[in-house]
Formats: C-alpha cells, sequence, structure tokens
C-alpha cells in the first residue's frame, strides 16, 4: 500500500521534471496566440517605436466564459478592436468580490500607462471611486455601474426601461389573441407573468419598461407581477409561473437572473411562451423575443469615447436610440408577418424621437397607460 | 526536534503543491517555470506591489489565527467565515451609525463591537456543541449559510445604502477608516492588528496556564479532566476567542478596504485560513508567514491577470493542495523517506538518517 503510495508520488515528481522540460515550446505557442489577440506587453514594447503613441486600454470584466453577460462585454472589446486602432490588456475577476475588484483596477491604475480603465459590472461603483480618487489623473469608464460627481470617471448604462419595453410591445399584441396562427399557445385571456429578482428600483424601472410595452397596445391585459427575492431562486420563478400559467398566462417574462431559467422550465411543463433578457436563455421552440440589453454596445460606446477623446465624466444612460436595448428577434422559431414588424417600428421611433417618454417606476404606470397608446388598427394588426 | 520536524513538513508540503501545480499547469499548456517567474516578479516588482501582499496577506492572517487557535483546542471551526461576516457587518454598521468620536476611540471601539459580535457567534456554537452534543462542523456550516443569507438581507433591506443600485450598506466614517500604513494601497494598520494579535496567541499558549490549559483539552482531553482541567470551560473560551479574531478580520476589511458591508464581499477568507493556519502547523506565530506567503502568491496571481492571459486561478489549486499534504502528513514522510533512502544509497558512508517521526503532527 505504502509503496505503491510512494511510486506514485515519485512518478508525479518525475512527470514534473518532464514538464519543466518540455514548457518552452509550448509557451511559445501560447505566447503567439497571446500576441495575435491580445497584444501583450512583448510584442507591445517592440512595435511600439515605429508608431506615434498607441492608445491603450485596459479591460476588467467578470469572469468569462459565462456564456452571457461577461462574454457579451468581451465581444464588445473584440468589435471594437476591428473598429478601432488601440491596444489593450484585459483580466477578469468576480465583481461582488469587492477587494479583488479594487486591487485589480487599482493595479493597472499604479502602472499608469493606459489611456482609459474600462471595468464592466454591476456591483464595482464603490472600488472604483476608491481607485479614482487615488489617481486623478487616471480615466476610468465603467459600464453597468454608477458613480456620479466624480471627473475621472464615465459611467455608461441602459435606460433601464426601454430594455423590455419592445418585448412588451410585442406580448401586448401577441395576448390579444390573433395570431393563434404563427403562436399556438397564446390565448386571448389578456394574462401575463412577471418575475422580479430583488425589489429594487432598477430591477423596478426594467419591469415597468415592459409593463408600459404591454399597456401601450393593450391597455386592458393583466400583468402578474411577483418579486422573487433572489437572482439564484429558478425553483421560486418556477412555481410562480406556473402558477401564473394555470390561471391563463400564455407568456412568461421575467428578470430574475438563474430564475430565467426556471420560467423557462415552467413554459415548457405547461405551455406558454417565454422572454428571457439574454441571448444564453433563448429557446427557439418557447421564445417570443429576446429583452437585449447590449452590454457589447456599452463597451464599444466606451471605447469610442476614449479613441474619440469624448470622454465625459457623469452618468451617461443609453436606450433604443443607440441599439443599446433592442428587441432580440433571433434564434426563435416564429416569423412575425410585417403588419407586427411596423407596429413595433412604430413604438420605436416614438421612443426614439423622444415623442414617448416611458414611466420609470410603477406607480406611474396606470396614469401613463391612460394617456398613451398605439392604435393597432393602423397596421392591420389581427385582433381576436 | 518536533518543531523542525513540523516546519519540514510544511515546507515540503508547499514545495509538493508547487510540484503538482506546476503539473496542472503544464496539462494546461502553459509553462510552469513562465508562470511561477511571473508570479514572483508581479508580487515583488514594486513596492505597490509589495504592499498589495501584506494588504492581501491581512484577512488571511486573522482567519488563520482563528482557526488555528482554535484547532490547538481540538475544535474545527469551519466558521470563521460567518464570524467574518458577522464582523464586517457589525463593523460597518458600528462605522457608519456611531456619530462624533475621535479617529482612534472609533476604530478601536468599532473593532472590538466586531469581535463581540463574532465571539457570540462563536459561544452559540459551542453552546450547540457542549449543552446538545451537536457536532461544531455542521453547526459551523449552517452558521456560514445562515451569516451569508442574514447579511444579504441586511444589506439589501433595512440597511442599504440610499439610492444604491446593488446590495451594499452606508459608506462608514472617515473616522472609523483605519489608517493607511502606504497611501494609494490597500495596507493598513490592520496588518499591524494581525500580526500583534498572532503574538499575543503565542505568548498565551505558550507562557500561560490557559494555553497549557488549552493544549491539554485538545490534546487528551480525558487525561486533562483528571487533572481537573474543565475541557467544557476551555471550549467555550476558544470558540469565543476564536470567533472575536475572525470577526475583527472581518471588520478590518470593512475599516480597511471595503468601507462598507457589500453583499457577498466578504466571502471565501474562512476556508482560505484554512489553508493559511495548516500551512503553518497551527502555529500562531507561523500564520503570520504563511498568509504572507499566501498573500505573495495572490499579488502575483493579481500581477499574471493583469498582465497576461493567463488563466490565475492556478493559485487556488496551490492553496487546496497544500491542505491536502498537511493534512495527510505521511505522503509528505514517504516521499522524503524515499528520496532519503536513494539519497543513503548514493552516499553509503553518510551516517544513518533518524528514523522519520511517524505519529501525526499534533496541534
Amino acid at each position: 500500500m505504502k509503496k505503491a503510495l510512494v511510486t506514485l508520488v515519485a512518478l508525479m515528481m518525475a512527470l514534473s521534471f518532464v514538464a519543466c522540460a518540455a514548457a518552452p515550446a509550448t509557451q511559445e505557442a501560447a505566447a503567439a496566440t497571446d500576441a495575435a489577440t491580445t497584444a501583450p506587453d512583448a510584442s507591445a514594447a517592440t512595435e511600439a517605436p515605429a508608431e506615434a503613441k498607441p492608445i491603450k486600454i485596459a479591460y476588467t470584466s467578470g469572469i468569462k466564459g459565462d456564456n452571457g453577460y461577461n462574454d457579451e462585454a468581451w465581444q464588445g472589446l473584440l468589435e471594437a478592436a476591428e473598429k478601432y486602432d488601440f491596444e489593450y490588456v484585459s483580466a477578469e475577476c468576480d465583481n461582488t468580490d469587492a477587494v479583488a475588484t479594487e486591487s485589480l483596477i487599482r493595479g493597472y491604475a499604479e502602472d499608469g500607462i493606459y489611456d482609459a480603465i474600462i471595468s464592466v459590472g454591476t456591483g464595482i461603483s464603490s472600488p472604483i471611486s476608491a481607485v479614482a480618487a487615488d489617481y486623478p489623473e487616471q480615466k476610468f469608464i465603467i459600464i453597468d455601474s454608477y458613480v456620479d460627481d466624480v471627473p475621472n470617471v464615465m459611467s455608461i448604462g441602459a435606460i433601464d426601461a426601454h430594455q423590455a419595453f419592445l418585448s412588451g410591445v410585442l406580448s401586448g399584441i401577441l395576448t390579444l389573441g390573433g395570431y393563434q396562427d404563427i403562436a399556438p399557445m397564446t390565448n386571448d385571456k389578456g394574462l401575463i407573468s412577471y418575475c422580479i429578482g430583488m425589489d429594487s428600483p432598477t430591477q423596478r424601472a426594467g419591469a415597468v419598461g415592459y409593463m408600459a410595452g404591454v399597456k401601450y397596445v393593450n391597455p386592458d391585459c393583466v400583468i402578474n407581477y411577483t418579486v422573487i427575492g433572489s437572482f439564484s431562486d429558478p425553483v421560486t420563478a418556477k412555481e410562480v409561473t406556473s402558477n401564473n400559467i394555470s390561471l391563463g398566462a400564455d407568456i412568461c417574462t421575467g428578470n430574475c437572473g438563474a430564475g430565467a431559467l426556471g420560467i423557462l422550465e415552467a413554459c415548457k411543463e405547461s405551455g406558454a411562451y417565454f422572454i428571457s433578457t439574454s441571448p444564453s436563455t433563448t429557446d427557439p421552440d418557447y421564445s417570443i423575443c429576446t429583452s437585449l440589453k447590449r452590454v457589447n454596445v456599452g463597451v464599444q460606446l466606451a471605447v469610442a469615447a476614449t479613441v474619440e477623446n469624448t470622454f465625459e465624466s457623469g452618468t451617461h444612460r443609453y436606450g433604443l436610440d443607440t441599439g443599446y436595448c433592442e428587441i432580440g428577434l433571433d434564434n426563435i422559431k416564429i416569423q412575425y408577418p410585417a403588419e407586427i414588424l411596423a407596429a413595433l417600428d412604430a413604438a420605436r421611433q416614438a421612443v426614439k424621437d423622444g415623442t414617448l417618454v416611458l414611466p420609470s417606476d410603477i406607480p406611474e404606470l396606470d396614469t401613463w397607460a391612460a394617456s398613451n397608446h398605439l392604435d393597432l388598427a393602423q397596421f392591420n394588426v389581427k385582433v381576436s | 526536534m518536533r518543531a523542525l520536524n513540523k516546519f519540514k513538513i510544511s515546507v515540503l508540503s508547499l514545495f509538493a503543491a508547487l510540484v503538482i501545480v506546476a503539473i496542472v499547469i503544464w496539462i494546461s499548456g502553459y509553462s510552469p517555470f513562465d508562470i511561477y517567474a511571473r508570479i514572483f516578479k508581479g508580487a515583488f516588482g514594486s513596492k505597490m506591489s509589495i504592499a498589495l501582499i501584506f494588504s492581501e496577506a491581512t484577512p488571511l492572517m486573522f482567519s488563520g489565527l482563528a482557526f488555528a487557535i482554535a484547532f490547538k483546542a481540538r475544535i474545527i471551526n469551519v466558521g470563521v467565515e460567518s464570524q467574518m461576516i458577522m464582523g464586517a457587518l457589525v463593523g460597518a454598521i458600528a462605522g457608519a451609525y456611531i456619530h462624533g468620536l475621535p479617529h482612534m476611540a472609533h476604530v478601536t471601539l468599532t473593532l472590538l463591537l466586531a469581535g463581540m459580535s463574532g465571539m457570540l457567534i462563536g459561544f452559540f456554537i459551542c453552546f450547540l456543541k457542549v449543552r446538545f452534543h451537536a457536532q461544531e462542523v455542521v453547526i459551523c456550516i449552517m452558521m456560514n449559510s445562515i451569516l451569508l443569507y442574514v447579511g444579504s438581507y441586511l444589506a439589501n433591506g433595512p440597511l442599504k445604502a440610499v439610492g444604491a443600485g446593488v446590495a451594499q450598506t452606508e459608506t462608514i466614517l472617515e473616522t472609523a477608516k483605519l489608517t493607511k500604513l502606504i497611501p494609494k494601497s490597500q495596507l493598513t494598520t490592520g496588518f499591524l492588528i494581525g500580526a500583534a494579535i498572532a503574538i499575543a496567541l503565542a505568548f498565551i499558549l505558550e507562557r500561560t496556564v490557559l494555553g497549557y490549559k488549552i493544549r491539554v483539552a485538545g490534546n487528551n482531553r480525558i487525561a486533562g479532566e483528571t487533572y481537573g482541567i474543565q475541557a467544557t470551560k476551555l471550549y467555550y473560551i476558544t470558540f469565543m476567542l476564536s470567533g472575536f479574531i475572525a470577526a475583527i478580520g472581518g471588520s478590518v476589511l470593512t475599516q480597511g478596504v471595503i468601507m462598507r458591508f457589500s453583499d457577498g464581499a466578504v466571502s471565501g477568507y474562512g476556508f482560505r485560513g484554512i489553508s493559511v493556519a495548516a500551512l503553518a502547523m497551527y502555529n500562531p506565530l507561523g500564520v503570520i508567514f504563511s498568509s504572507t506567503l499566501f498573500g505573495i502568491l495572490n499579488a502575483g496571481s493579481q500581477a499574471v491577470n493583469r498582465t497576461t492571459t493567463i488563466p490565475y486561478e492556478f493559485v487556488d489549486v496551490i492553496q487546496v493542495m497544500v491542505v491536502v499534504f498537511i493534512s495527510a502528513p505521511q505522503i509528505i514522510q514517504a516521499v522524503e523517506k524515499f528520496f532519503g533512502d536513494r539519497l543513503k544509497k548514493a552516499l553509503p558512508k553518510r551516517p544513518a538518517a533518524a528514523k522519520p517521526d511517524q505519529e501525526l503532527p499534533r496541534a
């Protein structure tokens, strides 16, 4: 027994020597791929003298590989890299870990060689303010977190109400019941299920945007609105949604993190349509659309502000006008007829023009709905 | 002699962990030499990175000490995490809502209040252990969850800062903030407080009757009771002391770095403290060094994260492997014997080495 153990450990050690010997070759290969994608310090140093001082960006986000938010943001950086000429380094760190986030950003600020530090994440305003105060010369651009009144921090984010507004318009049209030919699981009961994760101003603003969309075309529709109390509770989300479906809800949505999986599960079990807030949870068979908040657009805006030197401190929110918020109709089976798309365009245009201002909290919804209405008859939208 | 042997086991464990992780790194397609060199360079590259070593080490030192002192009485306090969260929470409340105190008094009061809240949790766990013979490990794990969600609730609800988009409390007052040892760094007097506690613990354990009793209660409870040492009383004292230290560590995080209680910000320190304590062989003075060592690894890995695309999680694997090797010292002893025997054959004229100590390392 003991002998076997000894042999095993000896084997491991021997292997490690082999590992060390074989390493340089693999490292060169890794370095080559690194250089191609991220231009690390070594290649940057050799290329730099030839050009006029290149723009350098340090980028941080939450842990990539989540097939969602952080990967979308990273995609935005890669897209920006094709459009603009700049060099970048990147790092990732759990956004809830304030200590690690701060030291990561502090490290970049201490390097002092970056034109801007772009950080993506929802909970990073406090570490950013701490570091920004210590390095007043360094520009920080943060996405989805907000720091005001600090001259060297620019905050970029979405207008929360815009994210699901068009999804709301589409839901409102479908739940009128006139399109059972293309969306057979809809009915004319006019009931929609909506779950939010936490009762916070941001979350309520997102919810009221959706509700406003529904009421804009279908004022009599009832939206069963539930606070789950967590962003990681698919079980409760599923229970709530199943219950609403049994009451006649034909479209179920929400903004409750991993709870979306529970909503989708309930839709699959009981036969109803689903709207998610991320392409990663969009289901071709059950989704009618996706409420996109395109963080990649945010990252591109941040890069543009750095490269084009349009940095401006304070909070900058973008919505349907820049494409930061949009309705996603990719990766779903339903083909919408021209009249529905025309109605969506009209709603989008009204928001873009500024003729339609969305409510920002739930108590404002009823008065808003009383005075704003899109007449569907003009587009020949079918109503049951 | 025993102390030397323990030291040897702990150094060899670290070395073995580094070797194993080197293999993992190599299998993942990177060069272990390159990564270790980068970690080392990153950790010692500048004044700020050296400050980062000690600021990274600070919370680990507290959680390591808390785990080590409990382990001396053979109590497995895996609830260090819960006590740290409690400390961070109480520190944030006392730091934000007690007005009108001078800096020194406010800092001290906040730390003490936080420490006492940790003692309370320690007392509660110990009460369940002693009175109802509950397994402390199970209760501790439950406590970790309870405090995690209590903290989450308070940060989301009653204590949520006005206008905050995320779950966090109000910023603490200037008077409650720990003094920074190096400006622009995260290094505060918290490190010195931790080191002072380590020295005090070492003194208590080695030079006082209480320390003697704790060690006896841990090493041989029945023999101790025969001599009239009340083990239950010592369990209470040790558990509360452990909770006190852990909670001060939590408060040091609040008062030194985070400046508020933020949902999820204090997490993982409790468990990493087990690695720190194990590497130090549960010796309080050793914890100063082992936590600094992990500080070097963390500071270096952050530099790797910042400047390259190499995954930096390897450092976590090192910490876990250290625990594995320390908890199973016979692996190291076997390896040592294996190489020792080969060495003896190669150098036949050397006097025979002493037989490796086969007993389990004592706390």
